[in-house]
């Protein structure tokens, strides 16, 4: 049963992404002749447009995303921490429904159709661009009045226990002076595995919170103990989501 | 400088640099593994430590080779026999 409902998942997916980005070539091409900020800022949107319909239609078939807006409203440009269990979060990025680039690392950018559209929204490129580089980029994307949204863990966790987080997205959030904001996305941990194979389908439980202030953010002596604060605060929040997950199951 | 007094400085650096917990900095947790510390990091604590120690440390190979906070507290323990003037410059 899960073996053909992941067959269903990827068959209607990739059908659905072939819709979308063919209802929208034309005009994606047309933005091709933009000056790069806007270029960029323009393939974003679509992507963010892309992400919501993905998540609150496509996949909607299949299992239910809960969602919960702590930040009272407040959209300020800075860094959206993310927990990474899944290939998913890509997607479940989309839910809270602001715009932003990802940074990711090399390989997400070589892959056939999603690489172009990638490096064509100005994605970091985390791993193979030098700290200046990714700086300067990450400077561009909040002084348009956008988000950067990071995997601290660095690679897919596929498991409720997070990954040690890098501290470079941090030593970013303190060198331009921008708040952090705390995704949390649980339930997702095998939907897909790291092999991309759906063992389960069960509800996914995202929790947006923050922001920790600029303010507050300064006042840490290093990147380590800023990333430390977020480690920590995030650990708490998805013990609980997990536990109230799994409380569902057992109902 | 006795081996105590280097523990209590090295711990210091950890305590006021990456706001840890003192009970934790224990001789045998691992630097990158245990604390969690990565490649950025490290430099914020080689940094640290050369302004407690008041020496360079980015030229001494034996950087290279620290895997544990005892480890930490050993070369130290070594540079102050070697550098006897270390225990007036700490800070």
């Amino acid at each position: 049963m899960v073996l053909l409902r992941s067959i269903a998942i990827y068959s209607v997916t990739v059908l659905w992404m072939l819709v979308f980005w063919l209802a929208v070539l034309l005009p994606v091409l047309a933005v091709m002749l933009l000056p790069a900020p806007r270029r960029r800022h323009v393939i974003r949107f679509s992507l963010l447009v892309f992400g919501q319909l993905t998540i609150r239609c496509v996949w909607r078939i299949f299992f239910r995303i809960r969602f919960e807006d702590r930040t009272g409203g407040v959209r300020e440009p800075g860094i959206v921490v993310v927990n990474h269990r899944s290939a998913s979060d890509a997607f479940l990025v989309a839910r809270p429904g602001f715009c932003g680039a990802q940074t990711v690392n090399g390989w997400p950018l070589r892959l056939p159709f999603l690489g172009p559209v990638a490096r064509a929204a100005g994605y970091l490129n985390i791993t193979e661009w030098d700290y200046g580089t990714t700086l300067a980029r990450a400077r561009e994307v909040l002084s348009s009045g956008e988000m950067i949204v990071s995997y601290p863990e660095g690679t897919r966790s596929e498991s409720p226990r997070m990954n040690p987080f890098h501290s470079g997205i941090f030593r970013i959030a303190m060198e331009l002076k921008v708040p952090v904001y705390m995704l949390c996305i649980a339930g997702n941990q095998y939907m897909p595995d790291r092999k991309f194979r759906f063992r389960e389908f069960q509800d996914i439980s995202m929790r947006f919170l923050g922001p920790l202030p600029a303010e507050e953010i300064q006042k840490c002596p290093t990147a380590y103990a800023l990333k430390m604060k977020v480690f920590r605060r995030m650990t708490d929040e998805l013990a609980s989501m997990d536990a109230e997950l799994d409380h569902e199951k057992t109902l | 400088m006795d081996r105590n007094e280097i523990v209590k400085t090295v711990n210091s650096i950890f305590v006021e640099r990456f706001e840890m917990d003192e009970s934790e900095l224990t001789p045998e947790k691992k630097i990158i593994e245990d604390l969690q510390l990565d490649s950025l990091d490290l430099v914020d604590m080689i940094v640290g430590l050369q302004q407690k120690f008041g020496i360079m440390l980015r030229d001494n190979p034996e950087i290279r080779n620290v895997r544990t906070l005892g480890d930490v507290y050993d070369l130290f323990e070594k540079l102050a026999k070697e550098h006897p003037e270390i225990a007036d410059k700490i800070k």
